[in-house]
């Protein structure tokens, strides 16, 4: 299971990402990035509801309760406008970082 | 480029701020919809797993409960996912403080015997602590509400045999001078005797020289005040007064054209220039005068008196300067000391009598205080006093918790596997002991002024009536050091149990079973070693009470030549009034033939230096012909020894014939008579007193008896006849030794005083007892309040050793169940317990002995004829230590006795 751990501090904004698209609830969010990383990514879900939570307190998420696609009350989470910025930065952080790396690892 | 960068930082910056606005924005709301929260946690959960459930049976084709656990697993604990969901979401700080609180105050009252020890200890310490700290604080006031108070200086004699005082001729010298001061000013409290509505009415005033009010810098409301050229004998106008705004609204309903109005004080008219705002209270910070009067006014409203006049045998005001600007206070007093050689050499009555002295000027920020100069030291003696029972009461609720908290390891080893943090379980136990310093600060604060009133009358003796009223009720400063008090009680009494107990080793011990958690307790020495830090402060304060205790008892049986029990005093004013000489002897005559005839008055007679009032008047004598010696001095009427009870050992008591027409007569005391004639018969001889002129024949010898102060030694005495030599209308004091209640003689005595002196106000009238009282006031206060504070903290430590032992042995039961089943007999295990405490207090006794001999210093001096090693004393305290120790050992160590093996074991 080891190759299937998330970097360390990418699980806030894989969720920023998860939601960018449209609210999804806590569920959605954990298959999302386990479809769209082609099953190679899982999120710990026991790690995943602190983090919502915590994102939903900085203002980065919002919240609301809706029905599901199987029509049961589910807790979605939207991003908000400071979300949407701070994803911003925090992808363009990640491409730096992400190229830097590449660039030292397969440098002669 | 560097701009877009900094304009992002800034935004960024920006959006940080708003979102830590929001973010405790919406844990205070989350506050206030807890249940709700906590609900859609649940919900939240159940939908996730319902999700995977389903999944599960999709996928893996799993039956419906076992695609639940599946679902359960993955998710890992549940109760831990709360707890960190709990930890990250909503309003933490907020709603873990109500519910710490809500929950801490459950588990304090599923306690109540300890809840009420707790509280009980912790409000006698808070409140004497804030009591002593308020005290403190009304007598070490400050600075003076003048501009620039900390350019001002007292100036003094060294060494102190006259306190504070100056003489007048040695003020002169110094008076003008600038080399160091921009001013020097004189200032004394008179009580001065006005004629009113209701008849003749006592007014607090001060004397004050010329530059006083210059000094310091406060202006008058009204008018003008005091300047040098108004302080001069034979002003042409007449002598002037500056009265208060009090005075002014009192005695004038604040008319404002008070100025020019006259006033009579002593019987001397003055002429009011100008009126000080109430916020001006001088230099003396124990008065509040209502009016002020010039230096050389003195011997006007002093009359027949004059201390100007007996210059330098006179030293009876203070003395104040300002610095000049850029002059520090040790340049000015190191000036002082090279010049008072010269000074005191020109203005000394008597030189080469006296050791060599000097003057120095001290800070003058707070100006001159009666009370902090006397009650400083025993105050701040005191605090150290109530500071340690606060400490043993905060050591003592420590242990209590400590060993409370060992009962619950369990529920908080389980709490922290959970996944609650360690902060969070701190926060908990802190809320507890937090709790309960917080309710014993409120409870000591209310009653801290009760306490304050109570002992501000120790300080204050009923006869200041006419000084202000010291000032305990709570200020900032109080509050301020009260809410301090609170906060290190909070971190003294529950740091160390709640660090304990939440613990790394904790967990480990927790899955090692029960027997592991006793074992590693009984290894863990903390309770003990707090206790015996208790044990020997407590041995700390039993020791010093027992000292000042031990102190007092010796000054009351020291004897002081005279029975204080059944003797009252009389103090008549007689200076204002018009008689004199042999008709002034003639009305006190009759004043003592009147008294001495009312029912329950066995013996009359008159004084001029009243014993212990702390006044005394010394002079030359010399046998004929032969070298003086400086003796105490005093007068006195017929009857007065044997009013006394002081034994006259042989010759004769003055006698009403003792006057101006007869010879001059003197008695001497056995300590005079051995000085003067060290080797004869004093009857008969004769002796020059006050001047080689004044030849007076010794007609009697009586006992050694007390002069100024309880604790030296009675001084060698020549008394006089005080019909002799009557000059400047004497004012005497009538001692009346009484059988019945001293109430109702002073009563009736008043109204005799009436009858044949009406115009002198009513006499000051007290009782011996009540004037010892006074004289001891500090040591009374000392050694009660020791004496009380020691017995508490006795009482504190005794519930600490009995409630470890109780809690520690009961823990214990299944061991000492093996033990009896093993063969042991009671008495082992009895003796097993005890030892647990006998330990403590043995190894406490021995610190705190340590402690008290290290202290001897600072407590021997507080002491009379008592040593602060006095063996006696600090073995029956040990002793009194071990027995209470033993004592709080015994129903632990009874119960442990009783323990039934079989129940005992099964119950393990």
């Amino acid at each position: 299971m080891g190759d299937r751990e998330l970097v360390p501090g990418t699980l806030d904004m894989l969720i920023l990402k998860a939601v960018a698209n449209g609210p999804l609830h806590g569920y959605a969010v954990a298959e999302w990035i386990h479809d769209r990383s082609r099953e190679v990514l899982k999120v710990d879900e026991g790690a995943l509801y602190p983090a919502l939570h915590r994102l939903e307190l900085r203002g980065l998420v919002a919240s609301e309760w809706g029905a599901s696609d199987n029509n049961r009350r589910a807790k979605f989470y939207r991003l908000t406008k400071a979300g949407r910025e701070h994803l911003g930065l925090e992808k363009e952080r990640w491409t730096r970082l992400s190229s830097a790396i590449g660039f030292v690892m397969e440098s002669a | 480029m560097d701009t877009a960068i900094v304009r992002h930082r800034l935004r960024y910056g920006e959006r940080m701020s708003r979102q830590v606005v929001r973010e405790q924005l919406l844990r205070f709301a989350a506050l206030f919809r807890l249940r709700r929260a906590e609900r859609d946690m649940a919900d939240e959960l159940e939908f996730h797993l319902a999700m995977k459930q389903q999944k599960y049976m999709r996928e893996r084709g799993l039956a419906g409960p076992h695609a639940l656990n599946e679902a359960k697993r993955d998710l890992g604990g549940l109760e831990k996912w709360k707890e960190v969901c709990r930890d990250v979401g909503r309003a933490r700080p907020l709603e873990d403080f109500a519910r710490d609180i809500a929950l801490a105050s459950r588990m304090l009252r599923k306690t109540p015997a300890f809840t009420v020890v707790a509280l009980l200890t912790l409000t006698l310490a808070i409140g004497a602590n804030t009591a002593i700290f308020s005290l403190l604080n009304a007598i070490m006031l400050g600075p003076l509400a003048v501009p620039e108070a900390d350019r001002l200086a007292i100036l003094r004699v060294q060494p102190d045999d006259f306190g504070y005082a100056f003489s007048y001729p040695l003020f002169k010298q110094f008076e003008k001078q600038t080399n160091v001061f921009s001013h020097v000013f004189g200032f004394v409290g008179r009580n001065f005797q006005i004629h009113g509505s209701t008849g003749t009415e006592r007014v607090a005033g001060q004397l004050v020289s010329g530059q006083y009010f210059t000094a310091l810098k406060v202006n008058p409301v009204l008018g003008r005040y005091i300047t040098p050229s108004d302080d001069r004998p034979g002003t042409p106008s007449g002598p002037v007064a500056v009265i208060s705004e009090r005075f002014w609204k009192q005695w004038f309903a604040a008319d404002r054209n008070v100025l020019g109005r006259r006033i009579v004080l002593n019987n001397v008219a003055l002429t009011v220039i100008g009126v000080m705002p109430k916020a001006f209270k001088g230099v003396n910070m124990d008065e509040a005068p209502d009016v002020f009067l010039p230096l050389e006014a003195e011997p006007l409203v002093d009359a027949p008196y004059s201390n100007i006049a007996a210059g330098s045998s006179a030293w009876w005001f203070f003395a104040g300067a300002r610095l000049r600007d850029g002059v520090s206070l040790a340049r000015a007093s190191a000036f002082l000391r090279a010049a008072s050689h010269a000074a005191l050499k020109a203005t000394a009555s008597e030189p080469g009598t006296r050791r060599e002295r000097y003057l120095i000027a001290e800070p003058g920020v707070a100006g001159y205080s009666y009370l902090r100069l006397r009650f400083e030291k025993p105050l701040i003696a005191l605090m150290a006093l109530v500071a340690l029972v606060l400490l043993i009461s905060c050591l003592n609720l420590a242990t209590l918790l400590m060993v409370r908290a060992a009962s619950r390891e369990r529920e908080l080893a389980t709490r922290l596997a959970l996944g609650a943090s360690r902060a969070r379980l701190l926060r908990q136990l802190l809320t507890e002991s937090m709790l309960l310093a917080a309710t014993g600060t409120i409870l000591g604060l209310a009653a801290a002024p009760f306490l304050a009133k109570l002992l501000s009358m120790f300080l204050r003796s009923p006869q200041e009536a006419l000084r202000p009223p010291l000032d305990v009720a709570p200020d900032l400063r109080v509050v301020l050091f009260t809410v301090v008090v609170a906060v290190v009680v909070t971190l003294l009494t529950g740091m160390a149990p709640a660090l304990r107990s939440t613990g790394r080793e904790l967990q480990q011990r927790m899955r090692q079973g029960s027997v592991a958690i006793k074992g590693a307790e009984r290894r863990h020495h903390w309770p003990h070693l707090i206790l015996a830090c208790e044990v020997a402060l407590a041995l700390v304060l039993v020791t010093g009470a027992g000292m000042l205790g031990y102190s007092l008892v010796r000054l009351h049986e020291v004897p002081i030549g005279f029975e204080p029990k059944g003797l009252v005093l009389l103090v008549l004013e007689v200076e204002k009034q018009a008689r004199d000489g042999k008709a002034l002897v003639q009305a006190y005559r009759d004043i003592s033939d009147r008294l001495a005839a009312l029912p329950g008055v066995e013996q009359v007679g008159y004084v001029n230096m009243l014993p212990l009032m702390g006044s005394w008047w010394t002079g030359d004598v010399a046998v004929v012909g032969h070298e003086q010696h400086e003796l105490f001095r005093n007068q006195v009427g017929p009857g007065y020894f044997h009013a006394m009870s002081t034994p006259l050992l042989a010759g004769r008591e003055f006698r009403w014939n003792d006057n101006d027409e007869a010879t001059r007569v003197a008695i001497l005391n056995q300590a005079a008579a051995r000085v003067l004639f060290p080797n004869g018969n004093p009857l008969g001889q004769r002796l020059a007193v006050d001047d080689e002129k004044t030849i007076a024949e010794v007609v009697g010898v009586v006992g050694d008896a007390k002069y100024q102060n309880m604790r030296d030694v009675a001084p060698p005495t020549v008394y006089s006849s005080f019909a002799q030599g009557v000059k400047n209308k004497p004012s005497y004091a009538a001692v009346i030794r009484v059988t019945a209640s001293p109430a109702s003689v002073i009563s009736a005595a008043r109204a005799v005083v009436r009858r044949v002196m009406p115009e002198i106000p009513p006499p000051v009238a007290m009782t011996m007892d009540q004037t010892i009282a006074e004289h001891l006031v500090t040591e009374r206060m000392m050694a009660t309040l020791a004496l009380f504070f020691a017995g508490a903290a006795l009482l504190i430590t005794a519930i600490g050793l009995y409630g470890t032992l109780a809690h520690t042995t009961a823990r214990r039961t299944g061991e000492i169940g093996i033990r009896f089943a093993l063969g042991a007999q009671r008495g082992d295990v009895i003796g097993m317990v005890c030892w647990e405490n006998g330990i403590v207090a043995l190894g406490g006794c021995g610190l705190g002995l340590s402690a008290s001999l290290g202290a001897s210093k600072f407590i021997a001096s507080f002491l009379f004829s008592t040593s602060p090693k006095d063996p006696l004393i600090l073995a029956s305290s040990v002793v009194l230590l071990i027995a209470i120790a033993t004592a709080a050992s015994l129903i632990p160590a009874v119960r442990a006795a009783r323990i039934d093996p079989l129940t005992a074991i099964r119950y393990e």
